[in-house]
């Protein structure tokens, strides 16, 4: 559509945000074409004296995490929801500030209403939902919650018999669509995605490599590297210290192991999804299965998953979005765009 | 034997005494004092570097500190009938029946109460020391209250600008006795404070001249030998019309400031207007150079033209029942 069609001044005023609230990570793409990203980690300075050494209130993503020692650290979102707990109120606390932080990322300009459409994992209990709202209406003048896999799923245009896969940090959540809002038993969630890489990965290097020294955090970054679950590819050789030295080991097999740990019980929750699914569709939903999240850039994933749905499931075809990271928050945008504006204006 | 000071510091729930109050019991039994003539002395005790201690290891250590020092005053003064209250960043000790050479000892005990208290920062043992200033009443002439805690308050800040830990004793009575005479001078300058044009309360800044003003019209005339009833009207008049003078010129200045102030805020207005306006004409041009090179001003993604949902759009009616429904969801919430 033209940038001059008359639903343009609909929007003169209005910033439209779409964002996604993920464990490891937290993006937004706005109407004003900005697009960030965040690591969700926040944190305060634990005294008096880090705050003066660090001039700053609060610390968030890669910055947070380095600084992470002289700080009261949050990574207020486990699961994709606020965290409740012990320190619930101080996660509630620091996941505002994260949303605050990610919607000044988006620069807003002052003269303009900020409307919000933020992706919730599709399990998340209300009250989650209702702490996320709360915690957004803060720095927003509308907002709305809608379910994760069914933002990915809206800003692809792929509504009917389509099965989204989003491959996170801490889970692995699938849903299915059938041109309705998916309900409870259209979704399933896993705990088999980035971090069980990363944990996989971290076992398998020391039983081979005893005497390699490495940390949960170099082993995640040579992954995002190297990730591969094909047959036949190059071989992935990194250094590691050994007694601070830094010493070659091909760790290959390994990367092909822990990658594609995730795969096997990813068949298993995408054959529980069709098998209870309306039998009239189950080939159409097969054929129509979409990978996203930071975890769907393992190449050769598409591949594999189907050579192992045509093993169990006698068939599959699988696509990737596009856009790993911004999937979530372009379709949570486009939904921003598309929700009329007496909706908006009565949620104000 | 009562030292009642303990009620009014900060942090007691069982506060028997405002601050304030005590201070009222100090003055009456400074004023007793003087009518009787026995002696007192006052003592000013203050925390050195309190505010950084307080900046380094929180308000708790504060607390501690405060508690440990209202303890050593009650065992340093313990045959006395004392009186202490927190004065801002000290604690004032009224000491009564007390002769100027006892304060040195006392404060001394003080001062030594203090260095054998080890306090704990951050787990490291740490000593904290005090500075204080002291004041007696064994003098002739006049003496007030105020003057007291003047003189006292002097000699906690030279105690504490040679490096703390020590009593300092000054000797400023006159000094800080006269001062104030004058200031109460200053504060009453008109014999009839009604008749003058403008009450002097609403210029603070002008009292001190007028005193000088006063003096120097009764030197001018010799008022001394004069009817006293003329003498009066002459004064209240040349005193009117000088505060006229004052009050018209203050309002001058102050016009001419406003108007200076206005200008400066108009240029910044009309620069902002400008700025504005120019940024506007960038955006418009910006538009027209993409629009002319068909550049897609809008999210570079899968879903590159976000636009709102049309009526030509893919599964619109669709669609929009998903829009209410996701709606309905947060209208629920
Ligand atoms: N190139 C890559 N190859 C493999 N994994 C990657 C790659 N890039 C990122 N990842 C992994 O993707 C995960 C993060 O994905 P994503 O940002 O979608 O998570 P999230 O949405 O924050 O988490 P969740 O959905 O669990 O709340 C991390 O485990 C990260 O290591
Ligand atoms: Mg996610």
């Amino acid at each position: 559509m033209p940038a001059t069609t008359p639903e343009t001044k609909k929007d003169a005023g209005v910033l439209y945000l779409g964002i996604d609230l993920g464990t490891s990570r937290t993006s937004v793409s706005a109407s004003n074409g900005v697009r960030e990203t965040v690591s969700s980690y926040v944190g305060y300075p634990k005294d008096v004296v880090a705050r003066k050494l660090l001039q700053k209130d609060v610390l968030f993503g890669d910055e947070a995490l380095e600084k992470r020692l002289s700080l009261d650290f949050f990574r207020p979102l486990a699961h994709g929801v606020i965290k409740s707990g012990v320190d619930s109120e101080k996660n509630v606390k620091a996941a505002a500030d994260l949303i605050g932080e990610i919607i000044r990322r988006a620069k807003p300009r002052k003269d303009e209403l900020v409307y919000a459409v933020i992706g919730a994992p599709a399990q998340a209990q209300i009250h989650s939902k209702k702490a996320i709202h709360d915690a957004a209406r803060q720095h927003v003048d509308s907002v709305m919650i809608c379910s994760e896999p069914f933002s990915v799923a809206y800003g692809l245009d792929m509504l009917d018999d389509t099965l989204v896969i989003d491959i996170g940090a801490g889970t692995t959540d699938l849903c299915r669509m059938h041109g309705t809002m998916p309900e409870d038993s259209d979704q399933l969630t896993n705990t088999f995605a980035g971090d069980h890489v990363d944990e996989t990965l971290s076992k398998l290097i020391r039983e081979k490599y005893p005497e390699a020294q490495f940390t949960i955090q170099m082993l995640k970054q040579i992954k995002e590297k190297h990730s591969n679950v094909a047959d036949s590819m190059l071989p992935v050789v990194v250094n590691l210290p050994v007694k601070g030295k830094p010493t070659p080991f091909d760790i290959t097999n390994e990367i092909r192991t822990a990658c594609r740990s995730i795969v096997s019980p990813m068949v298993d929750a995408i054959a529980e999804l069709i098998g209870t699914f309306d039998p009239e569709f189950q080939e159409k939903l097969k054929g129509r299965v979409l990978l996203g999240g930071g975890g769907s850039m393992i190449k050769g994933l598409d591949v594999e998953l189907e050579r192992q749905m045509h093993e169990k499931l006698g068939g599959g075809k699988v696509m990737r979005v596009e856009e790993p990271i911004y999937g979530g928050s372009n379709g949570a945008l486009k939904i921003a765009h598309d929700m009329p504006a007496e909706y908006w204006e009565k949620l104000r | 034997m009562s030292f009642r000071s303990s009620a009014s510091f900060r942090g007691s729930l069982k506060d028997l005494f405002t601050p304030a109050q005590i201070q009222h019991l100090m003055r009456v039994e400074f004023d007793r004092a003087q009518r009787y003539g026995y002696p007192l002395v006052l003592l000013l005790v203050g925390v050195d570097r309190l505010s950084q201690l307080q900046d380094l290891y929180g308000s708790e250590l504060r607390d501690q500190v405060e508690g440990a020092l209202v303890s050593v005053l009650r065992t340093s003064t313990r045959e006395s009938d004392s009186l202490g209250c927190l004065l801002d960043d000290s604690i004032a000790l009224l000491v009564p029946h007390t002769p100027a050479e006892g304060s040195a000892a006392m404060a001394k005990r003080i001062l030594a109460g203090m260095r054998a208290i080890s306090f704990e920062c951050d787990g490291r043992p740490t000593r904290i020391t005090v500075s204080i200033g002291g004041a007696h009443n064994n003098r002739k002439g006049e003496l007030s209250f105020e003057t007291l805690l003047e003189v006292a308050g002097e000699g906690l800040r030279v105690a504490r600008a040679s490096g703390g830990n020590r009593y300092v004793q000054s000797d400023l009575y006159e000094f800080f006795e006269q001062r104030r005479a004058r200031e109460k001078a200053a504060a009453a300058p008109a014999p009839a404070p009604a008749a003058v044009a403008s009450p002097p309360a609403a210029l603070p800044g002008l009292d001190p001249v007028m005193a000088v003003l006063g003096d120097k019209i009764r030197e001018l005339f010799g008022l001394g030998e004069l009817d006293r009833e003329i003498l009066v009207r002459i004064e209240r008049e040349v005193v009117a019309s000088a505060l006229r003078e004052m009050n018209e010129q203050l309002e001058r200045t102050t016009r001419e400031h406003r108007s200076e102030a206005q200008e400066r805020i108009e240029l910044l207005e009309r620069r902002i207007a400008k700025l504005s306006e120019s940024l506007g004409m960038t955006e418009a041009e910006l538009q027209r150079v993409m629009a002319a090179k068909s550049i897609d001003p809008g999210v570079a993604s899968i879903y590159k033209t976000v636009q709102g949902l049309s009526a030509t759009a893919v599964q619109a009616e669709l669609k929009k029942t998903l829009m209410s429904k996701i709606f309905e969801a947060n209208v629920e919430m």
